[in-house]
């Protein structure tokens, strides 16, 4: 168990290092001159005179070749040091520890209400006995996986703090304030974790041991949730954990419609400001945050099914 | 006895027509497949408004038999902005979606017939792509790029490229391992023709099918950039600009933002549902 897990780790670190330089390269190949861009701006169109070029590349030592900038850059990544924005002129770790507080409780929030709310409606659809209404609410989540994340907030905001006047429609104070952007974020996500739950549930139930144990004579409902629910939950979980990538860039979007401070409007404006450094940095906490969830879950996986514990 | 025999192949509307009813869900989503697509092809016949005139005095009026989805804060009519903005939002789709079929059909081949370490650089590389945010994947290369209806449908097809690599080395091995490439093999072919008449057609099946469902994907990906304001500049319509550029009038004029939503939705849920059929024919054998 020990030795799986370090290797496990091992493997994220390694994931997290090639995911660091991928999009550094990315960031700083794709385009012919990124220190003509940066110092360019948004305003792509003027152009910048080579004086100003030349100072502004020797202030971020973009007149370094390549490989050396990276290499420095990377130093910097394991004390901490994620550069600074061209835009603001502040270290960028600081920026993204700011913002990271709102999104990261914006996201945990979405995936828990999200992961109830679709085991909820999943148990709910197998437990209907008529094919017809069955297939009726079995749609739903189909509709629900159609809907962009934006969609529904705008949807909720018009609706509950327009017309009802029920809930704040802006700010990020609050817990109030916090009702529709977790609903705007979980609705897609419930809607894929019961489409697959309520798959794997169907699958699950065809299964020996569901009928041996309504041979001992349980009931239907205990040797529903008790039984086949419980071991259909297990792809759920890791589904989950695949979401927190989607769950991170949801959040992004569900900031800025409902206009809340977060990693969703500093990546925004280092986008728009093209501030490369920033972007980098957003990116890197992004794919951190997808690879320790996912180790989280393959670390938890062998305690909640011994099956694979004894499998390695 | 004849007439029975040849009555299905002339009343052919009406095979359809029962079809139709049989499936209602299945014609309800391609008879609004053909509207978008007939808005996509054809949109100056069908708009009932010039998309870019301005009229100060129409200004944010609500839908009506005039303005079908109402106009907008300059006086624009709605329904012929997003009768316009069909074929930016649907050729930046479908381009996103042929670039990851592209790009990731071409690392699969390269994967599963290498094999040893080409095989393992190229299926870490779509691991680490894979763990990556695919919406912060794509914000990364708008920012490398620049804003634009091309460069977004690049950055969602280069998103969409890890899924496709996988499911092609994956199918790539499987009829690696059959019995016609080990004929043509001691036949001696070249491994290249090999590739080219056995395994990309018997490969192609899922690939297709992977392609099908990740169309009503690439549009939410789509619509969502347009949404945060990478898309087309200004001026130009676009179903996720359009969405965005109501979101100010949102309390008082809902329908800036919601019907062109209303379009998105549909058109993903109708792309969803025919894909889902068509996967599910696939599966049954049906061709």
């Amino acid at each position: 168990m020990t030795g799986y897990a370090l290797r496990r780790v091992g493997q994220a670190i390694l994931v997290l290092w090639a995911a660091y330089t991928l999009t550094f390269f990315a960031v700083f190949l794709l385009p012919s001159d990124a220190a003509e861009i940066m110092a360019a701006g948004s305003d792509s169109t003027n152009s910048v005179d080579p004086a100003t070029l030349a100072e502004f590349r020797a202030r971020y030592g973009l007149d370094q070749p390549l490989h050396l900038q990276y290499l420095r850059a990377l130093g910097g990544v394991f004390r901490g040091d994620l550069g600074t924005s061209i835009h603001t002129g502040r270290p960028v770790a600081r920026m993204l520890g700011e913002a990271i507080g709102p999104t990261v409780t914006l996201a945990a929030l979405g995936m828990l209400v999200g992961v109830l709310l679709g085991a909820a409606l999943a148990v709910a659809i197998t437990l209907v006995p008529r094919r017809g209404p069955r297939h009726l609410l079995a749609t739903v989540p189909a509709v629900g996986i159609s809907v962009p994340t934006f969609c529904v907030g705008l949807v909720l905001l018009q609706v509950v703090s327009f017309q009802w006047g029920l809930l704040p429609a802006f700010g990020s104070s609050g817990f109030e304030s916090l009702v529709l952007p977790v609903l705007a974020l979980s609705l897609p996500v419930a809607a894929l974790i019961a489409q697959l739950l309520s798959k794997s549930i169907e699958a699950e139930r065809s299964a020996e041991y569901a009928d041996i144990a309504l041979a001992k004579g349980l009931s239907r409902l205990r040797v529903h949730l008790a039984h086949v629910v419980r071991n259909a939950l297990l792809p759920a979980f890791t589904m989950a954990g695949l979401l927190a990538g989607e769950l991170f860039g949801g959040s992004i979007v569900v900031e800025t419609v409902f206009s809340r401070a977060g990693l969703g409007r500093v990546a925004l404006s280092a986008v728009q400001a093209r501030d490369l450094p920033v972007i980098l940095g957003v990116v890197t906490v992004g794919a951190c945050v997808f690879i320790v969830v996912n180790l989280a879950v393959d670390l938890l996986y062998p305690l909640l099914d011994p099956r694979i514990a004894v499998a390695r | 006895m004849s007439t029975a025999v040849l009555a299905p192949r002339r009343a052919w509307p009406r095979r359809a027509l029962r079809a139709a009813v049989r499936l209602p869900g299945r014609a309800t989503a391609v008879l609004f497949m053909l509207l978008v697509a007939a808005w996509a092809v054809l949109p100056g016949p069908l708009a009932t408004h010039d998309p870019l005139r301005v009229v100060p005095a129409d200004r944010l009026q609500p839908p009506s038999a005039a303005h079908l989805f109402g106009t907008d804060e300059l006086g624009r009519d709605l329904y012929s902005r997003v009768v316009h903005g069909t074929a930016l939002s649907l050729q930046s789709t479908l381009a996103a979606v042929l670039i990851g079929l592209a790009l990731g059909s071409v690392l699969g081949l390269l994967a599963g017939f290498a094999r040893g370490v080409v095989d393992a650089v190229v299926m870490r590389l779509v691991d680490v792509l894979l763990a990556v945010p695919s919406l912060l994947l794509s914000l990364v290369i708008v920012a490398a790029l620049g804003p634009g209806t091309a460069k977004i449908a690049c950055a969602v097809g280069i998103g969409s490229m890890p899924g496709f690599a996988r499911v092609v080395r994956a199918e790539v091995l499987r009829v690696r391992a059959s019995g016609y490439v080990e004929a043509a093999t001691v036949v001696g072919a070249r491994r290249f023709s090999i590739v080219l008449w056995h395994v990309v057609p018997n490969a192609a099946g899922p690939a297709i099918v992977l392609a099908t469902t990740t169309i009503g994907t690439a549009m939410l990906a789509i619509s969502s950039l347009g949404f945060l304001g990478f898309g087309a500049p200004p001026p130009a319509p676009e179903w996720g600009s359009l969405i965005a550029g109501g979101r100010g009038y949102l309390a008082t004029a809902w329908w800036i933002s919601l019907l062109p939503c209303l379009v998105v939705v549909l058109s993903v849920l109708a792309v969803n549902h025919l894909a889902r059929t068509a996967d599910r024919a696939r599966v049954a054998g049906v061709p």
